[in-house]
């Protein structure tokens, strides 16, 4: 990064948070604070919506999914249209309905203090921990790649976040989200457009998708029945609903953007712009993946992505080994690259034997490669135990300082930190906001003023700040990082979801019967996951399954409740 | 821990903080008019229409996400 790239960085992000800071710096009462004004419009929270979900982990890491494993991942989001519609249809009119700050005020009414109490908690629990995630992981690939120190860089990008989160509370997150996921959407498409213009010449965009389609990178619908395959149509449509349900309906992170409408049309078009766009979205971030994969096979890659860590090792004892595997690794791919010139030239004449053959060589090639890869990566654990030999988060950004001009370096890096702020000053929005309705305001402190409440929002969103702050200083994730986050939120949303769906569904059913069980399903989804090795988008499944089920259970063995439908 | 109303619920229900968008409803409460408000679009008046579209576009992108699978496997 040069000098111009730092001033575009600075500038977007000054300019966001600034503006956002400036227009909401008079919200004084506690409705406004928690809700904004009452008038955002669906566009605004259509987008507020989606820039929560997508944080620096969604730009940063499914890229490097896309080039490591193609489109599968998509599959991952095929449930959210479908849980949108039940949201927008269910959900959403009774939180309307009942006016409520947070989603878990609703369980406190239909069932008892207790469960809103546990509801608040998992919420709280899970969300802390996923806060800690959403700052750490981009920063762990920002400062290798730049030579930041990492401290620093959770430290300054944290306190930003939390300053105007504090400073604005819901408005300022809605209104900056708005033009942070402009700059998104622009560092994106821009990244693109550079890609496909430095593709080789004569390679058109349906010899790209050929190539990347030839090495199994478009293969984004699988119907396979195994229960161990991560992602697959089933996982996606039945755990991905399952989790969209519970992230959309039941997380206050969501459930606070859409809150903010200034009507019930307004809140539910913001939904449903979400459910046509969130899967092409997707899409799209994973075929700029494949295509960066296509990308590399005309320009030899690093051996492994994150380069810094295999330059460390070098200059040790595994350095003749690991220089070893780069020569063999640049061989392999100089061999595959002139299989695929051939493959592509044998395509364009029409002469689909010679195509096979040359495609069938280039693969072999490029297994030999992998193997290098592989030996890299072991002989790099080997070396440094503490090592991450997961190397796909650094693809994009390895690209991107390679290979975008300046100027565009430094807007991209601003996508990836607009992004992390996004999604974190939601989670803190909504962190402050449920342990000042849920627990301050209901437990500690019931009556009291507006500006009592709206001061303690800001001093809990500022110590959930520094929570995740030291949470990220202390993180080390070994799975790739928008899968980390996804297995955390899979743990416990189910049973989340399933407290509601009960609350929503089966009147029957009291405040003690669903609390045990959703104790109780916690504990199984614990169990469950440190025992089995089955895709983790089946725990939503689980863990919302046994929820319900074990809540009839109890409800048999309990005195009929007068509690219920009080909403 | 039993399922009798939580005195301190019923505390939230009777005295809910201040909220300027519905404290002239009725308890506090969105009127019920919004709840039956039309999508204010001109071709799709009734949500079911909204959904019916939206799920028309989910089928619309497995769709095409299938074919590509297949198309360039």
């Amino acid at each position: 990064m040069n000098a111009i790239d730092y001033l575009v960085l600075i500038g977007v992000i000054a300019g966001i948070v600034g503006y956002g800071m400036w227009t909401t710096r008079r919200r004084v009462d506690l409705h406004t604070y928690l809700k904004g004004a009452g008038h955002t419009p669906w566009l605004t929270i259509g987008l507020s919506v989606m820039a929560t979900q997508a944080s620096a982990i969604t730009f940063l890491s499914t890229p490097g999914q896309g080039y490591e494993s193609g489109l599968g991942f998509v599959q991952n989001y095929f449930g959210a249209p479908l849980a949108l519609i039940v949201i927008s249809a269910v959900f959403l009119p009774i939180y309307r309905r009942l006016n409520v700050y947070t989603a878990y005020e609703y369980l406190g009414r239909r069932f008892d203090a207790k469960t809103r109490l546990l509801g608040a908690a998992l919420f709280l629990v899970q969300r802390g921990l996923g806060a800690g995630i959403t700052i750490y992981a981009p920063a762990i690939v920002l400062s290798t790649v730049m030579g930041w120190r990492l401290d620093l860089t959770i430290v300054c990008s944290g306190l930003l976040v939390v300053a105007y989160t504090v400073s604005g509370g819901s408005a300022a997150v809605n209104l900056t989200q708005k033009y942070q996921i402009g700059v998104i959407f622009a560092g994106m498409v821009a990244a693109l457009v550079v890609l496909l213009a430095r593709l080789p010449a004569g390679l058109g965009f349906g010899d790209a998708l050929a190539v990347a389609g030839g090495f199994h990178k478009l293969e984004a619908v699988d119907f396979s029945l195994d229960p161990d395959r991560r992602y697959t149509i089933w996982t996606g449509v039945l755990g991905g609903m399952f989790l969209a349900l519970s992230y959309f309906g039941t997380d206050q992170s969501q459930v606070q953007r859409y809150l903010t409408g200034s009507s019930l049309r307004e809140s539910r078009m913001g939904l449903m712009f979400n459910a046509v766009f969130k899967i092409p979205m997707q899409f799209f971030i994973l075929l700029l993946g494949a295509l960066l994969f296509v990308f590399y096979q005309f320009e030899t890659p690093p051996v492994f992505f994150n380069k810094a860590a295999w330059h460390q090792q070098a200059d040790g004892p595994a350095g003749a080994r690991l220089r070893g595997l780069a020569t063999e690794f640049a061989a392999a791919h100089a061999d595959k690259e002139r299989h695929l010139q051939a493959w592509i030239a044998a395509r364009h004449a029409g002469d689909p034997a010679a195509a096979s053959t040359e495609r069938a060589a280039a693969l072999a090639a490029h297994a030999r490669g992998e193997a290098a890869r592989e030996a890299t990566k072991t002989a790099l654990r080997s070396a440094n135990p503490r090592l991450v030999a997961n190397d796909s988060d650094y693809v994009f950004i390895n690209f991107i300082l390679d290979h975008l001009p300046h100027g565009l370096i430094g807007l991209l890096v601003a996508v990836f930190f607009a992004a992390t702020f996004a999604s974190k000053a939601a989670e803190l929005n909504a962190l402050g906001s449920t342990t000042t309705v849920d627990l301050y305001r209901h437990v500690v402190r019931r009556e009291a003023g507006d500006a009592h409440y709206v001061a303690a929002s800001k001093w809990f969103t500022a110590l959930w700040g520094l929570f995740a702050i030291g949470f990220a200083l202390f993180a080390n994730l070994a799975e790739n990082l928008i899968q980390a986050t996804n297995i955390v939120g899979s743990v416990f949303y189910g049973v989340v979801l399933g407290l509601f769906l009960v609350a929503f569904f089966f009147k029957r059913v009291g405040g003690t019967a669903v609390f045990w069980a959703a104790v109780a399903s916690q504990v199984l989804v614990f169990i469950l996951y440190a025992t089995l090795t089955i895709s983790y988008l089946w725990y939503n499944v689980i863990g919302c399954a046994a929820c319900i089920l074990f809540s009839f259970a109890l409800q048999a063995f309990l005195p009929a409740n007068t509690a219920n439908g009080r909403e | 821990m039993n399922d009798q109303p939580d005195p301190r619920v019923d505390g939230d229900l009777r005295a809910p903080l201040r909220n300027p968008a519905t404290d002239n409803a009725p308890g506090g409460r969105v009127p019920p008019a919004e709840m039956d408000e039309t999508t204010g679009l001109p071709a799709v008046r009734t949500w079911r229409g909204v959904y019916t579209i939206v799920l028309g576009f989910f089928v619309l992108w497995v769709g095409l996400l299938t074919w590509l699978t297949f198309a360039y496997s």
